[in-house]
């Protein structure tokens, strides 16, 4: 069975969402502020703080949180994501997510050695079991540190 | 019925000068990405071997989604795709450019394809994306403010 985290769409939290992606419009703020606004259209990414085994949340006894997960050798990035809205969400709702992996490659890098991509495909059903958004996230992971400058 | 701008149309807005690592601490709190490469400086430098800190690619995208819905409103878009092309670094200023490619009549209403672009101050992509929306807002002519 596919493991599901519950997700719940909060009106503080898709506040705070946007004021994280500088969003300033009266839709969040203020009196004219609507009392359950749509989420921004990447407040999906906020997952992670449900996800009980999030490896990079700051943990009691753990000096700094993923550094093991991480490593000297190589990085892990975020290399590209895909939204797919069949609805937007909204506050007030919870949201199911089930992910999945999906097609793992390998490309040889200019500055890094060689590059392993992975997707992550991630289904958020609303609450009568509809897709309401479908997330496709694309890892990349360095041998060696990159950087630009 | 809304118009749907011209092919070619293109919105120009500055999405965030000089970017504060406080900008970058408060996408961490809010999305609980909590990588210490966005947030702690010894362990970006010392451990993992980079100048500094920088932002979430997903911090980039998520300024971009904020100029969509100023552009089209809350809800619209059908799709919305990034990629990250390198580092934003703790003092860049940030561009995002849409571009409209395509329109049709939906069976809602007119949609428009998108290319999306966000180039820092040197004039480097740092994302490049796509995006299919719903139009049902009246849009600006051209640009809209803070372009360059």
């Amino acid at each position: 069975m596919k493991p599901t985290t519950r997700f719940p769409i909060e009106a503080g939290h898709v506040l705070l969402f946007a004021r994280a992606v500088l969003d300033d419009r009266a839709d969040y703020y203020g009196p004219t502020a609507a009392l359950l606004p749509v989420a921004p259209p990447t407040f999906t990414q906020a997952l992670m703080h449900f996800q009980s085994d999030f490896e990079m949340r700051p943990r009691a006894g753990q000096l700094a949180p993923g550094i093991d997960a991480i490593g000297s050798r190589g990085t892990v990035f975020h290399a590209e994501q895909r939204f797919h809205y069949h609805r937007h969400a909204r506050a007030g709702e919870t949201l199911s997510a089930t992910s999945l992996p999906g097609r793992t490659w390998i490309k040889p890098g200019r500055r890094g050695g060689n590059l392993t991509f992975s997707e992550v495909v991630t289904e958020f059903r609303d609450e009568a079991g509809d897709l309401v958004i479908t997330s496709t996230s694309v890892r990349v992971e360095t041998e060696r540190v990159v950087s630009d400058d | 019925m809304t118009e749907l701008p011209a092919l070619g149309t293109t919105y120009q807005h500055r999405l965030v000068t000089e970017l504060g690592r406080q900008a970058l601490v408060q996408y961490a709190g809010a999305s609980g990405d909590f990588n210490p490469l966005h947030t702690d400086e010894q362990y970006a430098t010392a451990v993992a071997g980079y100048p500094t800190v920088f932002a979430h690619g997903m911090l980039t995208m998520g300024l971009m989604g904020t100029l969509l819905a100023r552009l089209f409103g809350d809800g619209a878009l059908l799709t919305f795709t990034g990629r990250f092309a390198t580092q934003v670094w703790p003092g860049d200023s940030l561009d995002g450019r849409v571009t409209v490619i395509g329109h049709e009549q939906g069976a809602d209403g007119p949609l428009a394809s998108l290319e999306l672009l966000v180039v820092r101050q040197d004039g480097t992509t740092v994302y490049t994306g796509t995006a299919r929306t719903r139009v049902s807002c009246a849009l600006p002519s051209t640009t809209i403010d803070g372009g360059t």
